[in-house]
């Protein structure tokens, strides 16, 4: 007991230093008390990593191949060139117009691919890392054994082709687009397309190259995960699309990949590039005056209110201000009376 | 013998002028034919395909130790630097002194007027010098030999660093010695953070410098998909620093 008026006659003693001192003391106390229930909503909400979905279209993409069994491509009636035509084990079809391939290519971990868009075809790449040496791709064609490849690859697909194939896969690290930096020097030849590709081609086929390989247009869009009680349920967060501006690339920085898939877009221009990554891993270059490189986020606070996780502890606070408040009014009406 | 003659020279020089003499005095300065022409920020930027080269692996880029390898051939040495943020750029002719005939480098001096700070904080790959030799300051040379940045000048064994501008295609490069015609395939990788001024730096690993400067050629193919293109370069190796 005596400690315990020791503490009052403590706190009475400081409040009426306060007092005396500070008069309109009552707003430092509600400042303390505010900040103490903000911080502790902050601290407890809104920390899920985000997740962003992208939908962009580009005519260039390209990744590291972070789960073979995922990234197989199985590519109908694709041109090879006359420098390829050697590394395929005999396979495909040759006549006097070039060679054609039907079979499943299985690019190895750590391999780069890349699908690049031009007017009337695409071009996918598949190239080993510089300090990787002996085979990465696995071809097979149906019935036959295996054939391996250890050099670099390329495959040629008309879109007509192209649309007939499943999606193709987008599982790794990555970038979409490419800055549009300084540009290289041209070379003269550029639009004088192989031989052997315009002989292939579908007879109303207009071919065209892309030499900028850029990012053309596309969103993002935010997802929040919630961090209380359940673990990391996606839920949306309204109005936090990006506009991605074009010309400037997309990245995903530490390793984090990208998941996806890529078609030909239905405008017939580029590619459409669906996938979802993680926001605070995922970098926008865009060229600035300055500072070139941007993170995607949504604030702490957007966050918190949004997280459905967070909304029990939003509506006790609510209700317990609103009952306080009338406790407050009805012991003031008590302690004056009937007559006021 | 020459270089033995400079050095002399320049022990006599500094022993009259009553200057200590230390190994990097020696390094002659090179002086800028008129002003620096360099930008910050509103860069006069100019297409290129190879925009830099250098021999050495040092982290930073020093503004007030450039220094540039040189063959005896009196000339002007055509200095152009660009950031790979694309930010900085610079473009300007030096006039070789006479007094580093015969010496294995020099030194450019004042590299920059005006933008120091800047380019303190630059790591050796976010900038990318190139330097060539010319016969006047119009800078217009066909078959200009070209000069490395020195990043370490005491380096023996080093690694040639080349900066390349693609515009995203692939590239693969090749260095020939003209002496021996050994040929070494360089390494290229795509450097991180924004790729404007260059997007790709090839590097060749554990060129050992001889007790003559020498020349190489490097190779470069570039490919889109559809067709490649074959550049050519010649570089001068220099001579290993003495002692």
């Amino acid at each position: 007991m005596a400690a315990d008026r020791d503490i009052d006659s403590g706190l009475a003693h400081w409040l009426g230093k306060l007092r005396t001192h500070y008069p309109p003391y009552h707003l430092l106390i509600a400042l303390v008390i505010s900040g103490l229930i903000f911080g502790a909503i902050i601290l407890t909400t809104g920390w899920g990593s985000p997740m962003i979905a992208l939908e962009v279209r580009s005519n260039f993409v390209s990744y590291t191949v972070g789960r073979p069994a995922i990234a197989a491509i199985a590519v109908q009636d694709a041109v090879v060139s006359d420098r390829d035509r050697a590394l395929l084990c005999g396979y495909g079809k040759t006549d006097e117009k070039g060679t054609r391939l039907t079979a499943r290519i299985m690019p190895s971990q750590g391999d780069i691919v890349e699908y690049v868009w031009n007017k009337g075809f695409a071009i996918i790449r598949f190239r080993s890392p510089p300090e990787k040496t002996g085979p990465h791709l696995d071809m097979q064609v149906q019935k036959q054994p295996i054939c391996k490849i250890d050099s670099e690859l390329s495959l040629y697909l008309f879109d007509a082709n192209l649309t007939e194939m499943p999606p193709l896969p987008l599982v790794g690290p990555g970038q979409i687009g490419a800055e549009l930096g300084m540009q290289p020097v041209p070379s003269q030849t550029k639009s004088d397309l192989p031989t052997w590709l315009t002989q292939q081609a579908p007879a109303d086929a207009e071919l065209g190259v892309s030499n900028t390989r850029l990012l053309l247009d596309g969103t993002a869009r935010v997802y929040g995960r919630t961090n209380l009680g359940s673990d990391g349920n996606l839920y949306p967060i309204p109005d936090s699309d990006f506009n991605l501006p074009r010309g400037s690339r997309l990245t995903t920085v530490d390793g984090t990949w990208l998941t996806g898939t890529v078609t030909l877009a239905t405008t017939g221009e580029g590619f459409d590039v669906r996938a979802t990554t993680e926001a605070q891993q995922l970098r926008l270059y865009r060229i600035g005056s300055q500072e070139q490189a941007e993170t995607f986020a949504t604030g702490v606070l957007s966050r918190a209110f949004r997280d459905p996780s967070a909304a029990p502890i939003l509506l006790f606070v609510g209700i317990f201000v609103v009952v306080v408040q009338i406790l407050l009014a009805l012991a003031a009406i008590e302690k004056k009376g009937p007559e006021g | 013998m020459k270089m033995r003659g400079l050095l002399l020279g320049v022990l006599l020089w500094h022993g009259t002028a009553g200057g200590a003499l230390r190994a990097e005095q020696t390094v002659a300065t090179a002086a800028p034919l008129g002003e620096v022409n360099e930008t910050y920020g509103r860069s006069d930027v100019a297409g290129g395909d190879l925009v830099g080269l250098s021999i050495g692996s040092a982290e930073w880029f020093d503004p007030q130790n450039v220094r540039i390898a040189v063959s005896p051939k009196d000339s002007v040495l055509c200095v152009s630097a660009i950031s790979r943020d694309g930010l900085y750029f610079a473009r300007t002719p030096y006039q070789k002194p006479p007094e580093a005939f015969g010496a294995r480098e020099v030194r450019l001096t004042p590299f920059t007027v005006k933008f120091e700070d800047q380019l303190s904080n630059f790591n050796m790959s976010d900038i990318a010098l190139l330097a060539l030799q010319a016969s006047s300051a119009e800078c217009f040379e066909p078959d200009a030999l070209y000069l490395p940045l020195l990043e370490q000048p005491e380096a023996t064994i080093v690694r040639l660093n080349a900066y390349f501008n693609t515009g995203n295609q692939d590239i693969a490069m090749t260095l020939t010695d003209d002496g021996s015609g050994r040929q070494t395939a360089a390494r290229c990788s795509k450097p991180d953070g924004a790729r404007i001024g260059y997007d790709v730096i090839c590097r060749v690993y554990g060129l050992k410098l001889g007790n003559q400067g020498r020349t190489v050629t490097l190779d470069f193919t570039l490919d889109d998909g559809l067709q490649t293109t074959p550049l050519s370069y010649k570089i001068l190796l220099p001579s290993a620093p003495e002692g």
